[in-house]
Order: C-alpha cells, then sequence, then structure tokens
C-alpha cells in the first residue's frame, strides 16, 4: 500500500513528532527519555494486537482523539508499573500504596498524555502545515487487547486494515512506555501530500 | 484430556469434552464473545468476534456457503458477529454437536472509551445487540451474558459441563 520511500517520510515524520514528546517529558520528569525508531504496523485490524505485545499484560492508556485536517488517534500505553512510578514522580511520592492509580494520579497522568500529544503534534503540524486538534484526554487500566481491539474495531475502516505507528519511549531506571499515533488511510495520504509539497518547495 | 484451546481476536474453535478440556480467550473489550454448547454430546465452541457485520459485503451470498469455504485457519472467520456465530453452528455440526441442543452465552460488549463511543452506545453495544438478535433468529436460546459496562474481560469455557467463568483484570 505504501512504497518504501513513503514509509521512511512517515517515519521522518512521526520521529520529529515522537522526538518533542520525548523532550516535553524528560523536562516535565527530569530525566532524560528515550525514543527508537518509528515502527509502522499496515495490516488487518485483528492482526494488530499480536503483533504489539501480550493481549492479557495490564496498562494504563491515555487516549486523545485528533480532529482537524488529518484525523486521527494519539494514545500512550504504560505499563502499570511505570504508571505508577510516573504518577510517583509528578505528585511527589504523595502515595502510599504503590501500583494502585488513584484519582489524583491519573489526572496527573493526563495531563502527561495532553502535554506528550500537544507537543508531538505540534511539530508534526509545523513540519506537515496541516492543522491538529486535540480532545480531552480519556485515561483507563486494562488488559492492553481489550484496549487495543476497542480502539482498532472504533475507528479501524471497515475494509479492517489500519495504519498504527509506534514509538517505545523508556526513561533509565526501567520506566517504559509506547506512543501509537494511529490514522486512517486518508488522513496518511494527506500527510504523505504535505510533505511531498514541502520536499518540493 | 489437559488440552486447552486459546482463541484470538477474530478466531474461533470448537471441541469435544474427551478431547479438549477448555477454550479460552483474554483481552475482551468492545468484542462479543460467543459460546455454544451441546450439553448432550458434550460439544462447545467459543468464537472471539470484533464487529456487529460485514456492511461492506454489498451482495450477501448464502451464508453457509461462504461460511464452509473459508477453512478454520483463515482468521476472519470470527471477525463479525453474524457469519462467526453460523461459523460456530457447522463447526459444531462437523464434530457431531447438534443445532436444535445449543445453548449460548455471550461475554464482552464492553465500552472502553467513552470519547471514542461518544455518547451513542458504540460498537460494543452494537456488538452485543448484534449476538442476540442473530441468536434469536436461529432459534438458539441465550442462556446467560455478561456484556456492557466499561472493563475487559477474560473467557473460559469448560468443556465437561458448559461452564463458562469470566475474569476481569482490574
Amino acid at each position: 500500500m505504501f512504497a518504501d520511500y513513503e514509509r521512511d517520510q512517515l517515519k521522518e515524520i512521526i520521529n520529529v513528532g515522537a522526538g518533542n514528546a520525548a523532550n516535553a517529558l524528560a523536562k516535565l520528569i527530569g530525566q532524560s527519555v528515550k525514543t527508537t525508531v518509528p515502527t509502522i504496523h499496515l495490516d488487518r485490524i485483528e492482526r494488530l494486537t499480536a503483533q504489539i505485545g501480550d493481549p492479557v499484560e495490564v496498562v494504563t492508556a491515555i487516549l486523545m482523539k485528533i480532529n482537524g485536517e488529518a484525523p486521527g488517534i494519539f494514545f500512550l500505553l504504560i505499563p502499570t508499573e511505570s504508571a505508577a512510578k510516573i504518577a510517583d514522580i509528578l505528585t511527589s511520592n504523595h502515595k502510599k500504596e504503590l501500583n494502585v492509580l488513584d484519582s489524583f494520579d491519573r489526572s496527573a497522568l493526563q495531563e502527561v498524555g495532553n502535554i506528550l500529544a500537544g507537543s508531538s503534534l505540534g511539530a508534526l503540524s509545523k513540519f506537515s502545515g496541516l492543522s491538529f486538534i486535540q480532545s480531552v484526554p480519556e485515561i483507563v487500566t486494562d488488559s492492553m487487547g481489550a484496549i487495543l481491539n476497542s480502539i482498532l474495531v472504533e475507528v479501524g475502516d471497515e475494509a479492517g486494515a489500519a495504519l498504527l505507528i509506534t514509538v517505545n519511549i523508556s526513561v533509565g531506571n526501567g520506566l517504559r512506555g509506547d506512543l501509537f499515533f494511529f490514522f486512517d488511510t486518508a488522513a496518511t495520504g494527506k500527510m504523505l501530500n504535505a510533505v511531498e509539497q514541502k520536499l518540493k518547495s | 484430556m489437559g488440552n486447552k484451546i486459546i482463541v484470538n481476536m477474530g478466531e474461533m474453535a470448537v471441541g469435544q469434552a474427551d478431547e479438549v478440556e477448555t477454550i479460552e480467550t483474554g483481552g475482551i473489550g468492545s468484542c462479543v464473545v460467543i459460546v455454544l454448547y451441546d450439553d448432550e454430546t458434550k460439544i462447545g465452541g467459543l468464537a472471539h468476534a470484533m464487529l456487529p457485520t460485514n456492511k461492506s459485503e454489498a451482495v450477501k451470498k448464502d451464508v453457509v456457503e461462504t461460511a464452509r469455504a473459508s477453512i478454520q485457519t483463515d482468521t476472519t472467520v470470527a471477525k463479525y458477529v453474524d457469519r462467526s456465530i453460523d461459523n460456530l453452528i457447522i463447526e459444531i455440526g462437523k464434530i457431531g454437536g447438534k443445532k436444535e441442543n445449543l445453548k449460548a452465552k455471550i461475554i464482552g460488549g464492553a465500552r472502553m472509551f467513552r470519547l471514542l463511543s461518544g455518547d451513542k452506545f458504540g460498537i460494543g453495544f452494537q456488538n452485543s445487540e448484534m449476538a442476540k438478535k442473530h441468536l434469536a433468529e436461529l432459534g438458539i436460546p441465550l442462556e446467560s451474558e455478561d456484556v456492557g459496562g466499561t472493563v475487559g474481560r477474560n473467557a473460559k469455557l469448560q468443556l465437561s459441563n458448559g461452564l463458562v467463568s469470566v475474569s476481569t483484570m482490574m
């Protein structure tokens, strides 16, 4: 569906966005954050979950809808332990019980999602010239399979194929998570077009 | 004995109690899992379906014929709720189960994200409604259901007695 050079372009666009998000996270928690090169998954929705990880692992998802010229979904999946640790850092260890997220933690994590989405979409917008409008964040903790499937089927087109771009983020002391950019095929086409225009000029 | 089958999203499996102990599936969010069980022959099946129906299939072929054509390894076999119920009945029939003995249970159909389903009920609700509707059309009694809500579920069918246990991660 995409040529190799288009895949590379797409990776580069997302790389710019994810780099900015990592930067924002680093500032937020005061530690250096590493990101991997984006991985592009283009497949039937029923096959995507297995490619991403263990469906029964419990994760916390922070999700925002992207509206505007290239609609899609931006979400973060963080293993429960990492989510609790990040919340701990942000809320200055107010918590007594580890690995349980209370409403204060959840609110802090939603804000993390908000900031990461804002910084990466801002960069994407600058790069592509497209405008993105992000929704308020929503946070859900459940098994990864249930979370991913629900996201994929709500937005995956009837043809059943979806484009999902993932970036793995890690912080020194075992904190990890994944950033997901999920666009429908029309939005992806728009982004590739915008990049091409930019390269020509 | 002691055999267990694990079913992923969009897949299905059938079995008989002498050969298979349990059929399990995890990570059921807005998907719906349909369990059919024949108490007499101890034959049952479980399907993990993702979407209510195939809307793009403009001309609906004879459902049974299409289902027969698709082999069990084809993962699209249980992608749609209505088709997967048909497929389950066919596969159960192949190993000796009787349609008139079948009883159904449905699990899942949760609304995981309010942002995505909006004020409407979302895919989860549509999935469980489709399952109920199609089971009624086929005359298969719905014995019990654990649907809706906002949490993901895991389901396990015990083939020796047809019991289904449902657990949540939270």
